[in-house]
């Protein structure tokens, strides 16, 4: 027998990770404290974030069992928000389940009497989030300022892999996260933090228990206690600060601060070594082969395949065929907003009834296009909201969408029916996060057999918007101003959504600022159901602008600009500023200079550009004979920019945004 | 305050319950006709509301509502709130969550609400509740579905009918009955409605195709623009207390009823007083010298227990505690100046001004809060009693330029509240702007806000929060991005309404510097900032609530060597219009370099017809021209 080593518990004092040691018990410091001391501008604060990992065997196999509490403290009204919990759980199959879950909040009343008042079991709600993950969510009732929230659960996962990333950072500031895990020797996990982690504490230690365990014996598969050894471990963070959202950046949490536990292996007693390094190729080969991805596209009737021969049929050219397709679908399908990985239904339904999640209809499109005799493959995407790939730890979910892969030539395009108004071969903007897995056939004699390769999405260089006016003068100095607003790419997909639900004056006036007070008028819109073609809308400018003072005339050479405050306003960054796309933006214009009047003052030209070349702003006023010739260009070139580029893109925008508020004098002449 | 919001809200009331199947997919998202869609954060579907009035003793109310929230502008109607309380108990209620399409996703019971005390966070004690089912689950467009039956004792205050309360929601049908006993009779207000009427106890009011409202800029109040029922009856009882509101007299004679033999203090306490007033003889002193120990020792908090709600607690019970609400110490005001042989009145006003104006063809339980009226030979004072900050007869935006009932012996007489207007409302400041050689421009300035200005300001520093303090002043100072280095408040006057502060910020925006010249702004404390938007449709009257005046002196010290481009050395200019006026003063000194403007600009109080929009942007354009000119300067030679 051998001697049963107990675990020590002596957690640090500060280690306090049980729920039970403190649930409902608040310190007069934790009820004392208005300001949260790390950042005197939160709204809320989290007072404790923990988590305890542990394994237990049911008769299924061995579980992964979390046991997870937190408490947060309502610092003011503005924080009331923070009163709302949704924690994530992997629903799909059951694998994830709840075995508890409490929630409490504590309000101190005026004669210092501690009222708790708890969660009713009905106050909670599931909300679907994909295929896979789920939502449980509940808000807090009777919240005050100064109420502290409390809740509990334990989350049993029914198969064990990779366990869930630990997230040390939040929307609020946090003055302790702690996780603790206890796993025996059975399965080993690389902890790997990423992010800006910083440990205050960290401590491994062995222990030694006995534990149920399934044993496979000569006569099938028992359950008995064992002796089982195993490691311990504690990280835990102290007054991590929020994490602040801000303009331009794919998802937040891809920056949060964490602790990550890729599955490396598992050795369970009486079984073989299991590497868990699942390979990509793997994943594919399985989504092809199964029931709710890849064997839709082995359906052999449907209404769809009979369309693809007919719009295909004596069409000399791959592209035409596949453009032909492509129309047919975009204008029959509508897109239910959401992204999908897994189509919801059979192919041959969803074109027969035209609606469908992002997944029916571009399966649906490459179904087609194999149909009409093109090479087409699927693309297993993650969408921006979602996070990017981490490619290092291969597990299909991760993605939440899929694209199509189209040989034409000798070469290939992406393609992505799903989100409405794009020109032929842009892809959906939420589509834009680097890279997606292309799953196709190794070849046509290995039928089973698939190969999975990463291709970078690139963003098309063509995002542009463009502003070109031509101003004239009268003699009393009013400015007349006519402009030409055009938009390609992702820019025009945007107006398009918008002239769906409004006129075109407010597609204008939420797209560009103007002087205060100045309407427009006599507004047109060309091109807006030809998604291929530019956008352009042309416009007048009421002349309400006077530019005569004193037998000077002070010309505003911006009238219409993209931008007038600058949107980075924070002192320093730690995630990157990412726009989604390169992009263009051009103001132009054309003054002309009245009769009698000459040039006295024009602004001095600027050409600024990041260290790098990744950005610029230029800008030129020269008189050309008897007019002003007006032209600035701001230019990203790549979509991403790491956070030590912030400063500088910030003083970008700030020197563009003066440009915008330069003036140009004229004089008479004497 | 019990007659107040509670009210204006869902209310309820009984009805012989109505079955309603739930279909398997109905009102889906894609049949709501375009027209109501614009404009529009949420869809009525259909609302249909029956009251029956009992008796004068209680009624019934019953209400099935279908709402579609389409954007998360309007998602606040997805959260439902019915209000109980000891007079009120809730029957029954269903809800339902649709998705989109029309599916049902969720269903909610009865016993699924959030119940919540209704009275704000310093109020004490309430038998008022509401409960509250939150269906905001899913993203919009979903639809939300419910029903629900109340029985009310009393009937002083009945239900208001207004099935879209706010810009933003339009109405595709809306139908509500009344029913009143033989006995009970009912006078009404109605607007935008189609009513039919068989006879004086079955009246029927209904709305069709009602197009959302948008939120204009300088526009009437909204609620007397919704589609609305108001009600009151002639004859009521609540908590045993009967009345009538035939006029508003009847309704002062009510109140006089509840406030019967409550005002009394102990004689200790009337020698307590005269001990702080015997300094002086002069009656408006007096009043002065009593408000000032209200303020000093007293507290607002609400204790409304069922009839506390109207009734007020003894003037004696007040004394002693120290604290209570609106009523009770209005009251305790009204009988520390009865001791002094000072004459006041209980003046009922309701504070939700954007809303309801009080009509006086139309008596009916309208009032949420009260306040004291003390008149005198030469004038007559007005005091806020829940406020230990405000100053001495000073109403404030909360309370100011409206009717209100006076209850005075017999009865009660309808009386206006002062008006805050150009006049009263001033801004002015003083301030020393200079570009320094890193060409970085400091400002140093002093500022007074007046009246109606410093309503919120007051009431920020009297909290004593610093961060909520810069806040409120950086937004009520009009900084146009400057950054402020630091402020210091260096008076908020107890007797009158003037708050004055320093400012120390920095704008690089004031003054610009190019090879041949300086351009200089003076729209530094400038309060017109955006003028409202074109519309040759302009269908609505404009409305000036808040006239004001700003004066400010702007010295700027720049550098030499510059002479006046754009403007005379010495200059003035003026625009005078019915809507106000605007003007500078200029005067540079070429040996200093000090450029010294004055200015200033005038927004009257005022309401003008719709035709006038057109000339009311005409002024502000201009008048912002006049009052904050860009001034240019070039080196000389």
């Amino acid at each position: 027998m051998q001697k049963i080593i107990f675990i020590s518990i002596i957690l640090f004092s500060s280690f306090q990770l049980s729920a039970q040691n403190l649930w409902g018990k608040v310190s007069p410091e934790e009820w004392a404290v208005k300001v949260c001391p790390i950042d005197t501008s939160a709204n809320a604060m989290v007072l404790i974030d923990s988590e305890f990992v542990s394994f237990k065997y049911n008769e299924y196999g061995l579980n992964t069992v979390y046991e997870v509490y937190k408490r947060i403290k309502l610092l003011n009204k503005e924080g009331f928000g923070y009163a709302t919990i949704k924690i994530p759980y992997y629903s799909h199959l059951n694998s994830e389940t709840f075995e508890q879950l409490d929630a409490q909040i504590l309000t101190k009343d005026e004669a210092g009497q501690v009222r708790a008042t708890k969660l009713k079991s009905n106050a909670i709600f599931d909300e679907d989030m994909t295929d896979f993950w789920t939502f449980k969510k509940f808000a807090f009732p009777e919240v005050t300022e100064g109420s502290i929230i409390e809740y509990r659960y334990t989350l049993v996962a029914r198969s064990f892999g990779s366990l869930h990333d630990w997230f040390f950072q939040s929307e609020m500031p946090t003055l302790r996260s702690a996780i603790k895990l206890k796993v025996p020797d059975y399965v080993h996990y690389t902890a790997t933090p990423q992010g800006d982690v910083n440990l205050n504490q960290y401590k491994s230690e062995p222990y030694s228990e006995f534990m149920d365990v399934n044993m496979l014996v000569k006569g099938g598969m028992v359950r008995q206690q064992q002796a089982v050894n195993g490691m311990v471990s504690y990280y835990v963070m102290k007054n991590i600060p929020a994490l602040k959202p801000e303009a331009y950046v794919t998802t937040v949490d891809d920056y949060r601060a964490r602790m990550t536990f890729p599955l490396y292996s598992i050795t369970i007693p009486y079984d073989k070594i299991r590497m868990f390094n699942e390979s990509w190729d793997e994943i594919g080969a399985k989504l092809m082969k199964s029931d709710n991805f890849g064997q839709h596209l082995n359906e052999i009737v449907g209404e769809h395949l009979v369309a693809a021969k007919t719009l295909t049929n004596g069409l000399p050219d791959t592209m035409e065929k596949i453009k032909a397709v492509y129309t047919n679908l975009t204008s029959k399908m509508k897109w239910n907003g959401q992204y999908r990985l897994y189509p919801s239904r059979r192919l041959s339904k969803s074109y027969t009834e035209g609606s469908g999640n992002s997944s029916d209809i571009n399966i649906l499109l490459i179904a087609m296009l194999r149909a009409a005799g093109i090479k087409s493959d699927p693309v297993l995407v993650s969408t921006r909201n979602n996070g990017m790939i981490a490619r290092a730890y291969p597990r299909y979910r991760q993605f939440n969408n899929v694209i199509a892969l189209v040989e034409v030539d000798s070469t290939w395009i992406l393609l992505d029916a799903a989100s409405p108004f794009k020109p032929f071969q842009l892809l959906g903007e939420n589509n834009l996060n680097y890279q997606g897995l292309r799953i196709n056939k190794k070849s046509k004699a290995l039928a089973d057999e698939y190969n999975s390769t990463w291709i970078d999405i690139n963003p098309s260089k063509n995002a542009t918007k463009s502003l070109i006016s031509t101003i004239t003068i009268d003699s009393a100095g009013y400015m007349g101003t006519k402009t030409i607003f055009t938009a390609t790419d992702y820019p025009a997909v945007k107006c398009r959504e918008q002239l769906e639900k409004e006129s075109p004056k407010d597609c204008l006036k939420s797209n560009i600022k103007f002087s205060n007070g100045v309407d427009l008028k006599d507004e047109k819109v060309e091109n807006e159901k030809d998604f291929d073609k530019k956008l352009r809308f042309s416009f007048t400018l009421e002349n309400k602008e006077n530019a005569l003072q004193g037998g000077f005339l002070y010309v505003n050479p911006f009238p219409v600009k993209f931008i007038t405050d600058n949107p980075f306003k924070l002192t320093s960054r730690t995630y990157p500023v990412d726009f989604g796309y390169p992009f263009q933006q051009n103001i132009l214009g054309t003054i002309t200079i009245p009769d009698n009047y000459k040039v006295s003052e024009l602004p001095k030209s600027m050409n600024i550009k990041l260290s790098d070349g990744s950005a610029g702003f230029t800008f030129l006023a020269a008189q050309v004979e008897n007019s002003i010739q007006i032209k600035s260009t701001l230019s990203v070139n790549q979509n991403q920019f790491k956070p030590n580029m912030y400063e500088d893109l910030k003083m970008l925008y700030a020197k563009m945004i003066d440009v915008y508020n330069t003036t140009i004098v004229l004089e008479k002449n004497k | 305050m019990p007659n107040k919001l509670k009210f204006i809200l869902l209310l309820i009331h009984l009805i012989p319950a109505v079955a309603f199947a739930s279909k398997v997919s109905e009102y889906p998202v894609n049949e709501i006709a375009d027209s109501l869609k614009k404009n529009a954060g949420a869809v009525v579907r259909y609302d249909k509301v029956t009251l029956n009035i009992q008796s004068i003793h209680k009624y019934a109310y019953t209400e099935e509502k279908i709402i579609t929230v389409l954007n998360s502008s309007q998602e606040s109607e997805a959260v439902i709130k019915v209000w109980y309380d000891d007079r009120t108990t809730i029957k029954s209620f269903k809800a339902w969550l649709l998705d989109a399409e029309g599916n049902m996703v969720k269903q909610f019971n009865k016993q699924d609400a959030q119940d919540y005390s209704t009275t704000p966070g310093f109020v004490m004690v309430s038998t008022e509740r509401a409960k509250v089912w939150d269906m905001k689950k899913l993203k919009p467009p979903y639809t939300i579905k419910y029903n629900y039956e109340t029985e009310t004792k009393g009937t002083f205050q009945l239900p208001e009918w207004r099935p879209a309360d706010d810009v933003g929601i339009s109405i595709e049908h809306a139908n509500f009955e009344l029913t009143c006993g033989e006995d009970v009779s009912i006078n009404y207000e109605v607007a935008k409605v189609g009513s039919r009427i068989t006879d004086n106890h079955n009246f029927q009011w209904d709305v069709s195709g009602f197009s959302a409202l948008k939120k204009d800029d300088y526009a009437p109040a909204i609620w007397p623009r919704l589609p609305h029922v108001y009600l009151m009856s002639k004859k009521f009882e609540v908590y045993g207390y009967e009345g009538s509101s035939e006029t508003w007299n009847d309704i002062g004679i009510f109140k006089n009823a509840l406030t019967k033999g409550r005002e009394a203090l102990d004689s200790i306490t009337d020698s307590k007083l005269s001990g702080i007033i015997n300094s002086t003889s002069d009656k408006r002193e007096k009043i002065k010298l009593l408000y000032k120990y209200l303020q000093d020792n007293f507290r607002y908090v609400c204790v409304s227990l069922g009839i506390g709600g109207w009734q007020p607690q003894e003037a004696s019970f007040t004394m002693q505690k120290k604290y209570g609400d609106c009523k009770a110490l209005s009251m305790v005001m009204k009988a520390m100046l009865k001791t002094a042989g000072i004459e006041s009145y209980l003046t009922l006003i309701n504070t939700t001004k954007d809303r309801v104006e009080m009509k006086p063809g139309f008596p009916h339980s309208y009032f949420d809060h009260a306040i004291l009226c003390v008149p005198l030979p030469a004038d007559t004072i007005w005091l806020e009693c829940t406020s230990s900050v405000d100053p001495f007869n000073y109403l404030g935006s909360f309370t100011s330029n409206r009717r209100a009932l006076m209850v005075i012996n017999g009865g009660a007489t309808i009386i206006k509240t002062p008006l805050y207007n150009e006049h009263n409302n001033i801004s002015s400041s003083k301030s020393v702007i200079k570009l320094n050689t890193d060409n970085v421009v400091s400002i140093i300035a002093t500022v007074t806000k007046q009246a109606e200005l410093q309503d919120y300001l007051r009431s920020v520093i009297s909290m004593k929060e610093p961060k909520n303090i810069e806040s409120a002043i950086y937004d009520v100072s009009h900084l146009k991005n400057a950054t402020i280095n630091s402020y210091s408040i260096t008076q908020v006057e107890p007797d009158k309404p003037n708050v004055s502060y320093t400012l120390d910020l920095k704008n690089e925006n004031t003054i610009k510097k190019t090879e041949l010249r300086l351009f200089i702004k003076t729209d530094i404390f400038t309060m017109l900032s955006t003028i409202p938007d074109k519309n040759e449709n302009r269908t609505l009257p404009v409305i000036v609530n808040t006239g004001y005046t700003q004066f400010d002196t702007l010295i700027y010290n720049l550098p030499i060597g510059y002479e006046p481009e754009n403007f005379k050395a010495v200059d003035s200019n003026e625009y005078i219009s019915e809507f106000g006026y605007a003007n500078n003063n200029l005067k540079y000194s070429p040996e200093t370099g000090e450029l010294k403007v004055i200015r200033s600009f005038c927004l009257k109080h005022g309401s003008y017809k719709q035709e006038q929009y057109s000339d009311f942007r005409d002024f502000l354009f201009k008048g912002l021209k006049i009052s904050s000119p860009d001034l240019v300067l070039k080196k000389k030679g």
